[in-house]
């Protein structure tokens, strides 16, 4: 029977019985040197083990590297190695396509991943993308 | 052109044209490390399985495979928490 909403009304919440999922602050946390959070990440992780990280945390993480000018290859490595990362294919070929080959945009460098791990072609009018050594096809 | 299958797997020697700064990686083709077993699914060659063992990650790009040694050390940077970081900005990018 699901638990009814802490807040009195609307729809019953679900039990929890997935695995727990970490937002990009506890991702920061941990693979920064210095971070405000880092201490309270650490003593977390410690205590609950590492949480599941989301393919959608992990396309924030390529735009907060962009946004800092940060490596965008090292964080996505480190990030893998240490949680267990939806995708971690599709994005550490993202990270590469962004610092390596000079996809600027953190979307367009997961789609160009995205199709070269499926074996097929980006359908696109972009230019660059064209230009680019990424499997695609114009339109 | 990066080495053929016949690589030893022992050492991760530096593929020519991979400018790595005090990281060591590898880059191999596609078809060196990976194959499809009889039930149709990709799978890794086991001497490369070892080399992901070590610390390594492996990156599939234009040009091939890529293993690189992953850094145990955490990031120095100066970029503030995302919680001093204004949402909305973030969705602007």
């Amino acid at each position: 029977m699901p638990d009814a909403a802490p807040h009195g009304g609307g729809l019953p919440v679900p039990s929890v019985d997935g695995p727990d999922l970490a937002d990009l602050n506890l991702v920061l946390a941990h693979l920064k040197q210095a971070d405000a959070l880092k201490a309270r990440a650490e003593k977390h992780l410690r205590a609950a083990g590492a949480p599941l990280v989301t393919f959608a945390v992990g396309i924030e993480l390529l735009l907060w590297c962009r946004k800092h000018s940060l490596s965008p290859l090292d964080f996505v490595e480190r990030c893998v190695t240490t949680f267990e990362v939806e995708g971690s294919d599709v994005l550490l070929a993202a990270a590469y396509a962004m610092e390596r080959d000079g996809i600027a945009s953190p979307f367009d460098a997961v789609h160009l991943a995205e199709a070269m791990h499926r074996r097929a072609r980006l359908v696109t009018a972009d230019d660059r993308l064209l230009r680019s050594k990424y499997p695609t096809l114009a339109y | 052109m990066p080495p053929g299958p016949s690589f030893s797997p022992k050492f991760p020697k530096s593929g020519a044209n991979i400018k790595d700064a005090g990281q060591r990686s590898l880059l191999m083709p596609a078809e060196a490390v990976e194959h499809l077993d009889a039930r149709g699914r990709v799978t890794v060659k086991a001497a490369f399985r070892d080399r992901l063992k070590d610390g390594y990650v492996q990156i599939l790009t234009p040009d091939g495979v890529l293993f690189r040694r992953v850094s145990t050390t955490p990031l120095r940077t100066k970029a503030p928490a995302l919680d001093d970081v204004d949402g909305e900005a973030m969705a602007d990018l």
